[in-house]
């Protein structure tokens, strides 16, 4: 007979049967392999699907990681008195008529030893700064008049095909008649470098700048404040708006035909796309009720609806979760139902409800296509100052940027990625913490 | 079928309660008349009265799905909380009926208290679970007040002893025993006039158990108790009166010695003696 039976201490030839009526070994390598076989399934989807994330961040962080980085060149500019104020009156808008383009590039062409006579070399010449330092000299002057007749060394931005070098997003083995960057800047390029005057550094403009038709000069001031607007109105809307309706679904709603139509439609809303909520908010917030377009209040409105749904789901969840006899409790010492809800229930089901809050939030400010609809996709200069005014959205910044043609972008598009990502990471982070440190086991 | 009568002097129960004195008009806290309760269509209780008295033990006993529990419910009104109960019939407490059209039920559960099944402490601190109750009904003028009420409640329930040095201590961090005791300190800590129990051993080990029935004996001195019990020898150890329930109907009520040593329904008789059950 079998092996167990005969190893068994059991004498009874009865014992030994009973052992062996389930010593099938065909039946019971079928039984491991098996076994073996779904455990092998569930680790190569895990490693697929491991292995898609791994690819994802890493072409985000390559792409984006020197998006936090700036080039710029350091530059002895003679802020000359006869170029900029030539009548000598310190006539604010002379000051700001003055062409300061023309003193960034003849402190350029001294620094390099451009010949000024060759239209080729000085164009060559001009292209390494920025189109920006015109801005960024008549701040310095308008903030400082007394510095008109001085030489200043500044640091002015690198235009963004001599970052894209700098960052080497630009081969320099390629043709030069394949590259945006000529032999000669090149050579000039590694002059400055060598002799300090080009550096990298920290990239603020980044977080302070606005909308910009050159990317080095693009920044996510108005997607972040406008991200902000939104947000600040979704949780001042959904959280009580969607708390109250749970809990009055919940603990105080009669149980019936009508309440089970709602429950319904709440977990139907929250499967609805999100276009079409835009479209809902475009009718009903700027076409009916006549507030402004590309404005982050309607944003806010728009994906307080579109969140709605997520906390009333959340929030029913976790007040479920509280066990009837807490309820029972607080009945029997004669509290009354209100109280019984707000002085134990709710707060026992808070960290479900600051969860499922958070989790809509995330939702909420990774949400585009609702956006596009009522505007939020527009060139805004301008930082926004209130919710009325018109701004745009991360993940509508993102894809902004994506659309430009210059090679800059690609790196402004997945370093406003890595940006948007790190919020979201936060915010998971958070609602992750606030699960771990209030939960309560029953 | 229902016996109504009370015979004082009759008891002689194991923990030697003081019989009812002879000839005194006796003091009825609770008397239900007619009382049926329907969950949606189903009838659970079918019109059943009693008489319960002041400062004594009555034990409803019988086998599961009696309606013991669910007549123990009525009288704080606790029903009203499941949407497809009704009550019908009348129950007065202290002589004012609790179905009353005037009646808050709020107030109704803060005039009897009740514990549970399974010990339910606020997941709070041990003072804040008694002063629960006297804060939300207003019984403390001060501070002072109120630390007094929750130091008598808990010393009165037998646990302050236990706890005395953590009533900022989770109430949920005790053992069974202590958290069943902290439920009945918070009841009474509102000064109810009835305290109901719903098989407030079920979930406690024998010498948990123990305490607890110790602590009704001396809770019997002030309070008026209505206890729901699966154990036989508990019903027969903590109470003076028993009422025998079986399928919605009070079969039999009288004083626990007549119904555990001479029953006179034959369905109580074949209860208490383990036939069915």
């Amino acid at each position: 007979m079998s092996a167990v039976a005969q190893d068994s201490s059991m004498s009874d030839s009865d014992a030994a049967e009973t052992v062996g009526r389930f010593d099938n070994p065909a039946l019971m390598r079928r039984r491991r392999r098996e076994e073996v076989r779904f455990q092998a399934y569930g680790l190569i989807a895990i490693a697929l699907g491991m292995s898609f994330l791994v690819i994802l961040f890493g072409t985000i962080i390559r792409d984006g990681w020197t998006a936090f980085f700036q080039t710029s060149i350091e530059l002895p500019i003679k802020f000359d008195a006869a170029e900029i104020d030539p009548d000598g009156t310190r006539n604010a808008n002379a000051l700001a008529q003055a062409n300061y383009q023309k003193l960034a590039n003849q402190a350029l062409y001294g620094q390099l030893g451009v010949d000024p006579s060759s239209r080729a070399q000085r164009q060559a010449a001009n292209a390494l700064v920025s189109r920006d330092v015109d801005s960024q000299l008549r701040a310095m002057v308008a903030s400082d008049p007394k510095i008109i007749g001085t030489t200043q060394n500044v640091w002015v931005l690198a235009s963004g095909n001599v970052d894209a070098f700098a960052k080497g997003k630009i081969d320099r083995e390629l043709p030069q008649e394949n590259r945006q960057i000529s032999d000669q800047q090149i050579s000039w390029i590694d002059k400055l470098t060598a002799s300090g005057a080009m550096e990298k550094s920290f990239n603020t403009g980044l977080f302070t700048n606005t909308a910009s038709s050159q990317p080095e000069t693009a920044g996510l001031a108005v997607a972040l404040l406008g991200s902000f607007y939104i947000m600040l109105i979704v949780v001042l809307l959904s959280v009580p708006l969607g708390v109250a309706a749970a809990i009055y679904l919940e603990e105080f709603a009669p149980r019936n035909r009508i309440t089970d139509i709602i429950e319904v439609n709440i977990n139907n809303l929250a499967a609805v796309p999100s276009i079409v909520f835009g479209l809902l908010g475009l009718a009903v917030f700027i076409n009916f009720a006549g507030l402004p377009r590309s404005a982050s209040l309607v944003g806010g409105l728009v994906l307080t609806l579109r969140t709605l749904p997520t906390v009333i789901i959340a929030t029913r969840a976790s007040i479920t979760a509280v066990p009837p006899s807490i309820r029972e409790a607080a009945l029997g010492v004669g509290a009354s139902k209100v109280q019984s809800v707000f002085h134990h229930v709710l707060p026992l089901s808070l960290p479900g409800i600051i969860t499922g809050t958070i989790i809509g939030l995330v939702q909420a400010i990774g949400e585009t296509a609702p956006l596009l609809m009522i505007g939020m996709v527009a060139f805004v200069v301008d930082v926004p100052s209130s919710p009325l005014d018109p701004a745009t959205a991360l993940p509508v910044q993102i894809y902004m940027w994506a659309t430009e043609a210059e090679r800059g972008f690609v790196e402004k598009t997945a370093g406003a990625t890595i940006v948007l990502l790190g919020i979201l990471a936060v915010m998971n982070i958070l609602a992750m913490v606030l699960r771990k440190r209030y939960e309560r086991k029953w | 079928m229902v016996d109504f009568s009370i015979e004082p002097g009759a008891l002689n129960s194991s923990l030697a309660a003081p019989a009812l004195p002879t000839g005194q008009p006796v003091d009825y806290k609770i008397t239900a008349r007619n009382v049926s309760v329907f969950y949606g269509e189903k009838q659970a209780l079918f019109s059943v009265g009693i008489d319960i008295p002041d400062r004594s033990v009555m034990a409803f006993i019988g086998p599961s799905g009696c309606g013991k529990s669910t007549f123990l419910r009525c009288f704080n009104r606790m029903n009203d909380t499941i949407a497809s109960a009704r009550v019908k019939g009348e129950i007065l407490v202290q002589g004012k009926n609790i179905y009353g059209p005037d009646v808050d039920p709020v107030q109704v559960r803060a005039r009897v208290g009740m514990v549970f099944q399974k010990p339910n402490p606020f997941p709070k601190t041990i003072f804040e679970n008694v002063a629960y109750g006297p804060r939300i009904h207003g019984l403390a003028k001060s501070k002072g007040d109120l630390e007094e009420i929750v130091v008598k409640s808990l010393q009165r329930a037998g646990l302050f002893n236990e706890v005395k040095d953590r009533l900022d201590g989770e109430g949920t961090g005790l053992s069974g025993g202590q958290q069943q005791r902290l439920c009945i300190a918070r009841a009474i800590a509102v000064s109810p006039e009835v305290i109901l129990m719903d098989e407030p051993c079920s979930a406690l080990d024998p010498i948990a158990t123990a305490k607890i029935e110790e602590l009704i004996d001396e809770l019997r001195e002030n309070y008026c108790i209505v206890i729901v019990t699966h154990n036989m020898q508990q019903a027969a150890r903590v109470s003076q009166r028993t009422a025998f329930f079986h399928l919605g109907y009070l079969v039999e009520e009288d004083t626990t010695d007549q119904i555990f040593m001479n029953p006179k329904d034959k369905r109580t008789q074949d209860y208490i003696t383990g036939r069915f059950g």
